[in-house]
This record gives structure tokens, sequence and C-alpha cells, in this order.
């Protein structure tokens, strides 16, 4: 059940873009951590950049998003930026939607 | 609160800088200033004013209220204080452009006191916004690599302002200073703080964070990017205090000069070869517009550096210095002003009007809030005019000039167009908009098997 809803919670998340990219921020990487734990989700998440200006719209995106997944009651966004995100975390599908080199 | 909020009255700065780069263009093409008039006629000090206060300045200073933040990864520290600033440097401005129009005989003489009271008002203006930043820089020490260059740009802001007062003095009040320097000594100074001190060294140090942020290219610049802030601000400050001892006829071998001046020009090569480098490593093999149309700005800089060669080498003869003057202001300066304002107006905008609705309510991407397609020959014409215009510049031959910056006009003007389209915040009409899931409804399968989850 748990890890059917971290799936959930996955795809829901993917509805959330980084503005600068334009793309899901799942898929691009920028979800480190996704947990959830008796209808409490934990969440880590960074941005492509320290001192992004769409950081905290991202994580209230985040925060409601993951709300409204059933069986979550809690949300808890964490923001780091350690490690620092770089274009290796972003999905396959990702990468070749930017073209980004090996 | 994570990220650095949206300042307030960047979008001020834009809109006053944008319409006196429009007016300046304006002068050109009506022959008021160079190659017209000779470069030290008071309507072409008058036209280059509007250009570097009223375009560049106010442009920087609006970028930089929101982009030190982003550079130091800080809050803002102030915000109305950008207001203040914004309208008393245009307040100075105005005054400064009534003093030049005095210069030339239209206006009363008593008028030509308008020059340096204005210029008064404009370094208020600049320190006001200056204390903000600085503020702010300073919370971060040690400062980022990005930041250090807009320090340093800073405190040549402040000796480009204050020699420009001196020069205002020395030309309306003669009794009050003389100067007998104030056209060569004076001018030269003024010109390498302002044009290389405050506007290239912040522009590179703001091009480092935004194009490796834009191309995803490694943000650490290694020992090469060292040797660029080493080189270029070190070779410049030695370059000025000598012409500063110089000036106050001081034991100064020219040598020692030319030397110093070479050392900030390698400054620049390195930093050119540090973009080639940055460009090559980029991540992000499909460029947006905005980055690719950095190129072409880059290169004209790389043209100013040797047509400065080129220039000492002719005894700085006029139409050499003007074109390439006119190259580096527009090619350069306003080349990168141009292709950026292309990707933070958008980004701006977003954020202003979507970003408190992600997740909630559809929302469009920021690159559907601009038509690159529609705008791409803009920027090419652009470029081309610019590039046209310098050679007609470096000829003499000042008809086909004011063609060529007609050509530009009418390109910004169209840049200026998109950008006002953005601000009215509708997409372009086929763009996607990125839903929220909705999943109490039982909707998952809305974006499960697009990975940009639009519709």
């Amino acid at each position: 059940m748990s890890d059917e809803i971290v799936r959930t919670l996955a795809e829901a998340l993917k509805s959330v873009i980084d503005p600068e990219l334009g793309y899901n921020i799942v898929d691009i990487g920028l979800v480190y951590e996704v947990d959830v734990k008796d209808g409490y989700a934990r969440i880590v998440l960074t941005t492509t950049t320290p001192g992004c200006p769409a950081t905290d719209y991202i994580r209230q995106a985040v925060e409601t998003c993951a709300a409204a997944v059933p069986g979550i009651g809690a949300v808890d966004v964490t923001m780091t930026w350690q490690p620092p995100w770089t274009p290796d975390r972003m999905s396959e599908e990702a990468k070749a939607h930017f073209g980004v080199a090996a | 609160m994570f990220g650095s909020a949206v300042s307030r009255w960047t979008m001020l700065h834009f809109g006053a800088a944008i319409s006196c780069f429009l007016l300046a263009q304006l002068a050109m093409i009506s022959g008021l200033a160079f190659p017209a008039a000779p470069l030290l006629a008071p309507l072409t000090l008058a036209t280059v004013h509007l250009l570097t206060i009223g375009w560049l300045t106010i442009l920087m200073l609006g970028a930089l209220h929101q982009f030190v933040p982003v550079i130091t990864a800080q809050g803002a520290v102030a915000r109305t204080s950008a207001l203040v600033s914004v309208l008393a440097i245009l307040a100075g401005l105005g005054g400064m452009e009534a003093g030049f129009v005095a210069l030339d005989g239209v206006l009363p003489a008593p008028t030509i006191l308008a020059l340096p009271a204005g210029g008064a008002l404009v370094l208020g203006g600049v320190v006001t916004a200056a204390a903000s930043l600085g503020r702010t820089l300073w919370q971060t020490r040690p400062l980022p690599f990005p930041a250090r260059f807009v320090a340093v740009g800073l405190v040549f802001l402040f000796a480009a302002l204050g020699l420009g007062m001196l020069l205002g003095l020395a030309f309306s009040s003669p009794d009050l200073v003389r100067w007998s320097g104030a056209f060569t000594d004076g001018l030269r100074l003024h010109l390498l703080a302002g044009l290389i001190g405050w506007f290239t060294l912040t522009a590179i140090g703001v091009s480092y964070r935004l194009l490796s942020m834009f191309t995803l290219a490694p943000e650490e610049r290694g020992r090469l990017g060292t040797a660029v802030l080493v080189l270029s601000a070190g070779g410049l400050a030695a370059t000025w205090l000598l012409g500063v001892g110089e000036a106050i006829g001081a034991p100064v071998t020219g040598g020692v000069v030319t030397i110093a001046a070479a050392v900030t020009g390698l400054g620049i090569v390195l930093y050119l070869l540090d973009m080639l480098r940055l460009y090559r490593a980029r991540r992000r093999q499909k460029l947006e517009l905005n980055t690719r149309m950095t190129l072409p700005a880059l290169a004209a800089l790389a043209i100013s550096i040797m047509g400065v060669g080129y220039a000492y080498a002719s005894d700085f003869a006029e139409p050499v210095v003007g074109a390439v003057g006119y190259l580096f202001l527009f090619g350069w300066l306003s080349g990168l002003g141009l292709s950026q304002l292309y990707k933070i107006v958008p980004f701006l905008t977003w954020l202003e009007r979507y970003g408190s609705l992600l997740g909630k309510q559809p929302v469009p991407r920021v690159q559907d809030l601009v038509d690159e397609r529609r705008d791409r020959p803009w920027f090419a014409l652009y470029f081309a005019a610019v590039a046209a215009g310098a050679v007609f510049a470096a000829l003499g031959w000042t008809m086909l000039f004011r063609v060529a910056v007609l050509g530009h006009l009418v390109a910004t003007l169209m840049i200026v167009r998109a950008l006002w389209l953005v601000r009215q915040g509708a997409p372009r009409a086929a763009a996607p908009l990125v839903r929220p899931p909705s999943l109490k409804a039982g909707t998952q399968s809305l974006f499960a098997a697009n990975p940009t989850t639009t519709e």
C-alpha cells in the first residue's frame, strides 16, 4: 500500500514544473526523496540553482499536489541544496527532451 | 522563504530603460549625434548618456535588484530603495539632458547648471541602489564567483559617476573647477570606469551565472575564471589609478599604463574564451533564443576589443573610436541586454502571474509566453543592423549609418512588442497548459502518459 502511495505521489508531483526549464520536477530530478508513512508524506526537494525565485512556488505546489493524493493526510516538504542538482539527475526522457549530452 | 522574491520594481526599471533606449536611437536617426555630429558634441554626449545612464545603468540596476539575491542565494535587504533609486536617476538624467542641450546653445546658458545638478541626483539614486545591493553582497561573504564581478562593477560605477560629476562641473562652471585635462584624461578615466568597470565587469558576472543556468553548463569556472577576474578587475584598477596619477601630474610612464590596459584586455579575452568553453561544455544542446542571441553580443565584444587595439594603433582617430564605441554599446552591452530581457521578462511575469497557481490551476510554461519563431528574425535584424552601422560609422558614411540605426530601432520595437505581449500574460495560442492532477477525483492518468504533463 505504501509503495503504491509513493508511486501515486511521484506521479502527482509530475504536474509541478520547474518554470525555467518548463519540465516536470520529477523527471528533471529535483525530487530527492519521497517517503510516506501512516498518511504522513515527507518530501525532500531541490531547485536547479540556490536562490531560484521560483523556489517557494515550487515548494507550495508540491505541498498542494501531495495533499491531494488519497491516503495522504499531512505533508512535510524540505528544501535542500546538498548535493547540488546536476543535469545527470534527469530521467532519460528529460535528457532526450533537452538534448542533454552525456 | 527559501528563494529570492520577485523584485517589485524591476519591471519599472526595465520599462524606463527601454524608453531611454528607443529615444537614444531616435536621436541618432535624426542626425543629432555621432557620426552626423562630432563625438564630443553636446548632443552626442546627451545621446550617449541617454544610453549609458537611461538604458544600460537602469537596466542593470533593475536586473541586479532581482539577480543579486539569486547570485548570492539571499533575500533582498531593502525593496523600496529600488523605487527611490530609479526615480532619482530618471529625474537626474532629465537634468543632465537639459544641461547638455544648454551646452549646445538650444536652452539658456544658466540651464547648463542642470548638468552637475542632474549628475548629483543620478549619483544619489545610484548610492541608494548600491547601498541595498551592497548590503546583500556584504551579508554573503565570501562572495560567490559571479558576485565578485558585480561588487567590483559597483565600485567602478561610483568612480564613473564621481568623475562624471567633476566633468559636469568643469564644463558648466569652469571658474569653479579648472581642469585643462577634462576632455582628455578626465574623459578617458570616465569612459574606462563606466564602459569597462561598471558595464562590462557587471555583465561578465551576471552572464557567468545566468548562462550557466540557462545552458546547464558547470558553474565552477576554475583557474580560467579566476584569471578573468584577477586580470580584468586588477588590470582595470591599475590602469585607472595610473590614469588618475597622470591626471594629477604624478610621474607615470606611458608604457606602464599601456601594459595595465593590455592586462585588462587580456582578462576580457580570457572571459570570451571561457564563454566559448562554457557553451561547449553545456549539457543543454537545444538552446533557447536568449542564449543563442548572446553569441553575437559576445562576438561584438571580441570585435570591439580588437577595435580598441586598432584605434590605439591609429592614434584614436575619431571615426574608428566612434565606431568601436557604437559597436560596444549596441552590439555587446545592448545586444546582451535585449537577449537576456527576452528570458528575464517572461520568467518574472510567469512568477507574478502563475507562480502561486502552480499545482492548483492550469498554467503555461515560461517559454510559452514568447514565440521564438516569430521573434528570431528581429534579433537577427538587430545584430545585422548594428554590424552594418559599425562599418558605416568607421567609414564615415553618415546617411547609411542612420539607415542602419533605423534597422535596429525597428528590431528593438518588435522585440519590445514581444515583451509587451508577455506582460499581457497571454501564452501562445497553441501552447499547452500544465494541469494539476486533481487526484482526489481519481484522475491520475491525466499526467501519466506525458512527461511534461501537458494537455
